[in-house]
This record gives structure tokens, C-alpha cells and sequence, in this order.
């Protein structure tokens, strides 16, 4: 039987000429329709960078009402992070998780919390059986606590499975997210050892009275749908000289933070004179995320 | 390049190690791998950081500004001594308790007392908590013990001991902890039971 011809009002052809226009012109528009055909964030030139960031400030105030600041700090040269955490004096408060929520612009519906503490018994295996929604007065009797966030591999698996080169290792060793690359395959959250990355199932939503507004463009601005997130090290403060936010937050003092070429920086005394360790060693990668007692 | 004090080559090959797969990724970092071989001397000192000092101090301070110059005790044995201030002067402190004088001066009230006699300020009372609690006065000086805040790497600002230690009652108690992680939509209502 002969097909059907395509209708005479529309020919191929003058449906390709007619889309091909209309592709052109978009990519030369202003707006998220122009940044569509945007070169990769490592290949962006100032200009660009600025006219993306005030187009995403444009839409934060939209959206929100709350006039944002997008940054873009650079890393400091010289400069490799890493955490030290004491657990002998972690006592599970989670303050820092609410913190570090507070200044990342984290959603609670669903929820998202870079950090989550592991409650598991004294004198086990620590990671055996651990318990991460116990509530109530801390610390619980012959329970131990164990914050867990991006340990910022020095050997990043989730890097290297990024089918789109969305997420990178930076100099200072922070891995970061450029979340208008990333298509949301979840293969990096998938391939994280340690649980530190999470998805927006749904447009994350931030009340805009807890919306903070000194943002930076590769950690805390406001995520759309569909893309990863985790812990950057609070970059927005750390390559300014701040410590981060969950350390800040903790009551205890167990978080430490600091730059691991610096003789000087307490995350290397700490490195040279306790016995640390790290979570997964066997895994080799590598994390700059160290556990000690003292 | 600075090179800081190690304590074994294990831990600095480890180092080396963690530069080299950071470089061997391929992302252009350049950061100075540490030098292999011992330094002739290690770097022992504190790093620079102003100390933040509790305020305000209680409010019973000075305490000049109710007691009198007081002649100090008659009996100098350590024992513990029947608080009569009631519970504002009770003290809870491990083997020192109850002996008042262990670290607040005779007959100036206003200072501390050290081990071997000699008086600081209160201003200086993390020297006091250290003439006993050396390895945390040792910790703290480096930023490892407490809690250090301002800029990582620039004027750093170290709290004393007494911004969380109540010296009177200086083991931290127990806290009520944020609320748990919501649970995930598939899971069943209540939280798994501890096993």
C-alpha cells in the first residue's frame, strides 16, 4: 500500500529551514534560551561569566524576591583543603548539619542535608550498623557520632564517570558541580562511595526569608530540577578566608579546617602529629576528609 | 617551598601520593609536592592568633568590689571547703573539688594561682587550665583543641577555655540534637528500632 505523502503545506525541507531559524535566532537571544549553546564553564570568558550570573540573579529575584549576589571566587593558588574532625568530641548535636543547610540554600521539601551524622555503638565496627535518624538527647550512652559529607577525593570516582564532564576536581581540590551542565543521570551518585551526593527530584524550594543571598555560582546559588548536589567546602567562604559554615556552627570543636600546604594550619599539625584515618581507604580514593581522637 | 615537621617518610610519601593522583587527573594543579627528606629542625611554633577572651566575665567580678583583701585561710591543706555562697561557688571539677584555693590566689582574689605559686590574671586563665591540662593546652595552642574562628588564613581568633568550659563545672553536659533527616518517601513511618 502506498504511504501516505507528508501533507504539501509542510516539506521537510521548509520544516528544516523553519527550525534551523528559529535555532539561529535563540542563539543569539538573551536569556537561558542563549546560554543553551554556552561554551563550558572552564572555557567561559569574564564577560560571559557575568552576563550568566546577573541573567541567574535576574531569575533568583523573579522567583524569589530576594535580591542575590552570584560570585564566582577563584581558588587561591597553593592552597589544598582538607577537614579534620575529632570524634572524640562530636557528640552528635547535628548543628552543623543545620547550618550548613542555612548557608547553602538547602531545600527541606524534599529534603536535602550535605551532612549526615552516623550514630553506631562504642566499640563496634564503626560503619557496621550505624543509625542516622536517632533524635533527642546527645550523646546517647555508649553511642558514637560520625559526621559524613563530600570528602573531596583526592581520587574522585564520581569525576570520572561524569559522562559530560559536568563535575571537575578544582586545584584546591574541591569538587565542584556546574549544575546548568549537568543532565541529572546520576551515574556521579551512583559511583560516590560515601553517600555524599544528592538529586533534585523536585524544584528545590527555599523559604525567602532563610534564602542566603552571598552566593557563588558553583556552590550554594539556588539549584533547578534535576540536577546533583553536595558539599563544596563551603567555597563561597573558604577561598575568601572563612571557615565553613559547619564548623563555625559546632559547639564542640571538633571540625577543623585548613589548608594542607601550610605548615602553620591546624589541619596539617594535625595530619603530622595524630594518628588519622579516612573512610573507605581500601576504595583508593584518596579523601581529604580526616578522623581523629584527641 | 616551606617544608613543616613530619613525624615519619610513611606519612609524607602519603602526601606525595595524594599530589601526584591529584595531578596525574589531569586538571592542571599545581601545587608544591613537600619535600621528601627530614628537616634539620621542626617547626615548633604556635601559629599566630589573637585570643578571644570570654566576655562579658561573671558578674560577681572583680571580686575585690565585695571582699576585703582576705588574709587567705589559716589551714593551707587542700580539702574541700563547705561552700557558704551556695550554689553560685559550688564546684565541680575532678580531684580539685571543693578546695577553692587550687586556683583562685591568696589573698587577691582578683588572679589565678599556677602550680608553682606564681599568679595570672584572668585574662590568662587558659594558662591556669594548662598548668594541669597540658596536653589540651599544647592541642589548643595549635588550633586542634577548641574552637578557632575569623580567617583560616589570616587573623585567626581562639577562643579560651572558659568560652565553653564552665570552669566551676567544666565537662560539657549532654544537648538536645537537631531533628533527624527526613526520611526517605519509600520508607515505612516509624524509624528503624536500634538493634
Amino acid at each position: 500500500m502506498k504511504p501516505k505523502p507528508y501533507p504539501s503545506s509542510m516539506p521537510r525541507r521548509g520544516f528544516l529551514a523553519l527550525a534551523g531559524a528559529g535555532l539561529a535566532l535563540a542563539g543569539c537571544a538573551d536569556g537561558a534560551l542563549g546560554d543553551l549553546f554556552r561554551l563550558h564553564y572552564r572555557q567561559l570568558r569574564p564577560a560571559d561569566k557575568r552576563r550568566i550570573f546577573e541573567r541567574l540573579e535576574r531569575e533568583a529575584r523573579a522567583r524569589t524576591g530576594v535580591a542575590v549576589s552570584i560570585g564566582d571566587p577563584a581558588p587561591l593558588p597553593g592552597v589544598v583543603f582538607a577537614f579534620a574532625l575529632n570524634l572524640r568530641v562530636c557528640n552528635g548535636n547535628r548543628r552543623c548539619v543545620e547550618a550548613c543547610a542555612r548557608e547553602n540554600n538547602l531545600p527541606s521539601d524534599p529534603e536535602i542535608r550535605y551532612i549526615r551524622v552516623l550514630e553506631s555503638e562504642r566499640g563496634a565496627p564503626v560503619l557496621e550498623r550505624p543509625n542516622a535518624y536517632y533524635q533527642g538527647r546527645v550523646p546517647a550512652d555508649g553511642q558514637r557520632y560520625l559526621p559524613v559529607q563530600c570528602q573531596q577525593c583526592a581520587n574522585p570516582p564520581c569525576v570520572k564517570v561524569c559522562p559530560c564532564q559536568a563535575t571537575w576536581q578544582e586545584p584546591d581540590g574541591i569538587v565542584v558541580i556546574d549544575y546548568d551542565w549537568c543532565i541529572g543521570c546520576r551515574y556521579c551518585q551512583a559511583a560516590c562511595p560515601y553517600h555524599a551526593r544528592h538529586f533534585n527530584f523536585a524544584r528545590p524550594s527555599v523559604e525567602p526569608d532563610r534564602i542566603n543571598p552571598a552566593q557563588a555560582y558553583l556552590s550554594n546559588r539556588l539549584r533547578p530540577v534535576g540536577v546533583v548536589e553536595k558539599c563544596t567546602f563551603c567555597l563561597q567562604r573558604t577561598r575568601r578566608g572563612r571557615y565553613p559554615a559547619c564548623l563555625e556552627a559546632c559547639p564542640t570543636g571538633a571540625r577543623k579546617f585548613g589548608n594542607l600546604n601550610d605548615p602553620e594550619s591546624e589541619v596539617r599539625r594535625i595530619v603530622a602529629s595524630k594518628p588519622v584515618w579516612v573512610l573507605k581507604q581500601e576504595l583508593g580514593t584518596v579523601p581529604r576528609f580526616y578522623y581523629f581522637f584527641a | 617551598m616551606r617544608t613543616g615537621s613530619t613525624r615519619g617518610t610513611s606519612l609524607v610519601r602519603a602526601f606525595a601520593l595524594g599530589a601526584l593522583l591529584g595531578c596525574a587527573s589531569g586538571l592542571g594543579c599545581t601545587q608544591p609536592e613537600p619535600s621528601l627528606s627530614r628537616p634539620a629542625t621542626s617547626s615548633s611554633a604556635t601559629p599566630a592568633a589573637t585570643v578571644e577572651v570570654r566576655s562579658p566575665y561573671w558578674p560577681t567580678y572583680p571580686c575585690t568590689q565585695c571582699h576585703e583583701h582576705r588574709p587567705g585561710t589559716a589551714n593551707p591543706k587542700p580539702r574541700e571547703l563547705r561552700s557558704f555562697h551556695g550554689s553560685r561557688h559550688s564546684l565541680e571539677h575532678g580531684s580539685i573539688s571543693g578546695w577553692c584555693y587550687r586556683c583562685h590566689a591568696q589573698p587577691n582574689l582578683d588572679l589565678l594561682v599556677l602550680d608553682d605559686g606564681s599568679t595570672v590574671s584572668f585574662e590568662q586563665s587558659h594558662a591556669q587550665c594548662g598548668s594541669c591540662h597540658g596536653e589540651k593546652l599544647a592541642d589548643w595552642r595549635q588550633d586542634i583543641h577548641g574552637q578557632t574562628t575569623g580567617q583560616w588564613n589570616g587573623a585567626r581568633v581562639r577562643r579560651t577555655c572558659v568560652y565553653c568550659h564552665d570552669p566551676h563545672r567544666p565537662k560539657i553536659g549532654p544537648m538536645i540534637a537537631e531533628p533527624a533527616p527526613a526520611l526517605p518517601r519509600t520508607a515505612p513511618p516509624t524509624p528503624r528500632p536500634r538493634t
